[in-house]
């Protein structure tokens, strides 16, 4: 019986311990807060970016291409998102005007996509309307891209 | 130990690594507790482990001195007046041509107010995003006062810190305002480049008159705020550099 008693609290100090390692690496129910999370994530957003880049060269006129490019762009957004998650307090509070930045620099570009549909309804030629939209999401993403780099590097992300 | 050819020998270090290893365990194994617990002194030593392997090391502060800061805004600022008073002169050419307005200057308009839309992202952006965090945003941005190298600097910047943050207060209104101003600014723009690409002779119609004279003027109102801007950032420029401080004192 006390052998058991003494088991029992050791496995509960076991357990203590454990649970206090996996805290410590990653939020509540969120991805893991390691130097990897944040490499692979950050990867996944140049990924989506460049993803966005190519469906902006090869978009077809039609609500088809406005379609997939509309799908690449969220795309770029829920990775990026992804990627803050994986951010550890430090580079949250540090990184908070820079990512505050990049937050408000998606919600300009995605304000492309109103555009086109505005200048659509106000009889611009589809053709060239999507010309548009396409070299806008190109420059944009890839400045958008450029800050993302900058701020990485400045939060050394995945460099632990 | 003996190497065996094609037989990849492990470094001294891993070797080392063995052998304390087995050292700790003899240690361990010295202590051993009543029987039906020799799992537990193992237990304590991994999870020992793992928990040393989880303490890092916070990085030192990597966040932008607060100098560089204030002359990337300046530049960002610079890039953003150049852009809308390009726009302007763009919009101008297209109204002072004869009707019908000849493509090539339509199609450069055109051009303008894509470029423009690029161009601004960055400002925009950080106009934006200094309204969403108010204060907070200034607080961040004088927290890399810490990180300036150049202890002149530093102490110009800590002496002066009030007027900074008066500066910045001023600023965050002016983007507040240029914001307004510019998202008529360029709806306005887009719709004129819709109409004059569709109707190239449209130019001079009463509707796109009207239109041309509202958007230059939100235009001229955007450039307004932005010189605003500029004059903020180039005060506090004198504020933080080291002689200049010094003088006005």
């Amino acid at each position: 019986m006390k052998t058991g008693s003494i088991r029992n609290l050791y496995l509960v100090t076991l357990f203590t311990a454990f649970s206090t390692v996996f805290l410590s690496a990653q939020t509540p129910f969120g991805p893991p807060v390691t130097p990897t999370a944040q490499r692979n994530a950050l990867a996944a957003v140049r990924s989506q970016v460049n993803w966005l880049q190519n469906a902006t060269r090869t978009a077809s006129a039609g609500s088809q291409g406005f379609a997939n490019l509309w799908q690449q762009f969220q795309s770029v957004r829920g990775a990026y998102h992804g990627f803050t998650l994986t951010l550890n307090s430090r580079q949250l509070a540090q990184g908070a005007n820079d990512l505050a930045e990049l937050d408000a620099g998606l919600g300009i570009i995605q304000e492309a996509f109103s555009n086109h549909e505005d200048a659509i309804a106000a009889g611009a030629s589809p053709v060239s309307a999507l010309r548009d939209l396409c070299e806008i999401l190109r420059e944009a993403s890839r400045i958008w891209l450029d800050e993302l780099n900058s701020s990485t590097s400045k939060l050394r992300v995945g460099g632990g | 130990m003996r190497v065996i050819p094609g037989q990849l020998r492990r470094p001294p270090e891993i070797e080392m690594t063995k052998i304390n290893a087995k050292e700790v365990g003899g240690m361990v194994r010295c202590y051993r507790p009543a029987k039906g617990h020799q799992w537990f002194p193992y237990a304590v030593l991994v999870s020992g482990l793992l928990l040393c392997g989880c303490a890092s090391v916070e990085p030192k502060s990597s966040a932008p001195e607060f100098g560089s800061g204030v002359a990337e805004y300046k530049q960002l600022t610079e890039g953003a007046l150049t852009a809308v008073t390009a726009t302007l002169t763009s919009l101008d050419r297209v109204t002072s041509q004869p009707v019908p307005c000849p493509p090539e200057v339509i199609a450069a308009f055109s051009h303008q107010v894509q470029q423009l839309q690029i161009d601004s992202l960055r400002i925009r952006a950080r106009g934006q995003a200094i309204l969403v965090r108010g204060d907070a945003y200034f607080a961040t941005w004088s927290e890399s006062i810490a990180s300036i190298k150049d202890p002149r600097i530093r102490e110009s910047v800590q002496r002066h810190h009030p007027q900074l943050e008066e500066c910045f207060v001023r600023i965050r209104a002016d983007s507040k305002r240029a914001g307004a101003a510019f998202k008529p600014f360029l709806s306005g723009l887009r719709t004129l480049q819709v109409h004059w690409e569709k109707d190239p002779g449209s130019v001079k119609n009463e509707a796109n008159e009207q239109l041309v004279r509202t958007t230059r003027e939100y235009g001229h109102a955007v450039l307004q705020e932005l010189k605003s801007v500029r004059e903020e950032l180039l005060a506090m420029q004198r504020m933080i550099t080291p002689a200049n401080s010094v003088s006005k004192d």
